[in-house]
């Protein structure tokens, strides 16, 4: 049973080891069982932090936690895959012109999903990491990397 | 009274006659179902193809009834400009018979042709809810580059062939 919001400290922080899971439908991979990048929405719904790709923190949950209805918002996911990445291992500094931009997680707990969290994007200089969404090349740079770097969990 | 005597031709150059003359018939026989048969091949993978891509163009029409959240995170269906956009797509792809590996719904909002290959080479064309329309050309080891679609037919097709030759490629392609 996933934790609720309740149950998880947002002020722990990320270890690089620390693995990120995410659910996918089996019949969303392609022909050669490979994760496209088309399968990963970025930052395009809206400019705010929350519309960011979700993941949950292993810290505070167990790999088949993604895959609970509870971290679905009531949608029966049970058939889907788990994929985890380390957080070390995220793509980070891609470039755009002069601008670079560095992705992080950032823990965002759900009522009845505690662990749940999204990957978020700022300008490297800016040390107070404010949310910036990134231009088109560098989200299919991303899309295309973390498709890439996602390991089906075991 | 003299006769000339009759050359009954042997048995072994009756044979041999018989068998040039064989050979001959069958040589232009057997070329004559040859170019009937690569017609017949090339139009019946002519008709193929066409066959594939109204198939893909169903497909595509019968994106606009995915529901929302069809992924489980939230993206939204494809609208129906994402699915009119990428129509002249599938058009141009038709007229050079490249064949995506399936038409699905993007994660960002909108449509996605994907595209595989022999080598370590993907592709995919995204066709957004927002009227965004790129090619992203990338490979295995997360290399990828965006390309706007254009607005012009001949540029479209143009982009179209710069895909496929990617694909048979084994290095990203560059602009």
């Amino acid at each position: 049973m996933p934790l609720i919001d309740k149950e998880v400290d947002t002020s722990v922080l990320f270890s690089p080891e620390e693995l990120l899971y995410r659910r996918v439908n089996p019949s969303h991979l392609n022909t050669n069982g490979e994760l496209g990048p088309e399968t990963l929405n970025t930052f395009s719904f809206e400019a705010s932090i929350e519309s960011a790709p979700s993941v949950n923190r292993s810290q505070f949950s167990q790999p088949e936690d993604v895959i609970h209805i509870n971290c679905a918002c009531g949608k029966d996911v049970s058939g889907y895959l788990v994929y985890s990445i380390n957080v070390v291992s995220l793509p980070t500094n891609l470039e755009f012109g002069s601008k670079v931009f560095r992705f992080f997680p950032v823990h965002i707990p759900l009522a009845l999903c505690g662990a749940h969290s999204v990957i978020s994007c700022c300008y490297e200089a800016d040390s107070y990491q404010k949310y910036e969404k990134p231009p088109r090349p560098v989200r299919n740079a991303f899309r295309t990397l973390l498709a890439t770097k996602l390991r089906k969990h075991v | 009274m003299s006769s000339c005597p009759v050359q009954t031709p042997t048995l072994s150059e009756m044979y041999e006659t018989t068998e040039r003359l064989s050979a001959t018939s069958s040589r232009t026989a057997l070329r004559r179902i040859s170019e009937n048969t690569t017609r017949s091949y090339q139009g019946s993978r002519f008709l193929t193809a066409q066959n594939v891509f109204e198939s893909l163009g169903s497909k595509l029409q019968e994106l606009t009834d995915v529901p929302d959240n069809w992924n489980s995170y939230e993206s939204p269906a494809p609208n129906a400009k994402a699915v009119s956009n990428a129509k002249p797509i599938l058009q141009t792809l038709r007229s050079i018979l490249l064949e995506p590996e399936r038409i699905v719904p993007s994660a960002e909002g909108g449509v996605a042709f994907t595209f595989i290959s022999q080598t370590s080479n993907r592709a995919i064309i995204e066709s957004l809810n927002n009227g965004e329309r790129y090619i992203l050309l990338y490979d295995l080891n997360g290399s990828s580059k965006t390309i706007d679609w254009p607005f012009e037919i001949e540029d479209g097709r143009a982009l179209v062939e710069k895909l496929a030759s990617h694909l048979r490629s084994t290095e990203l392609a560059t602009h």
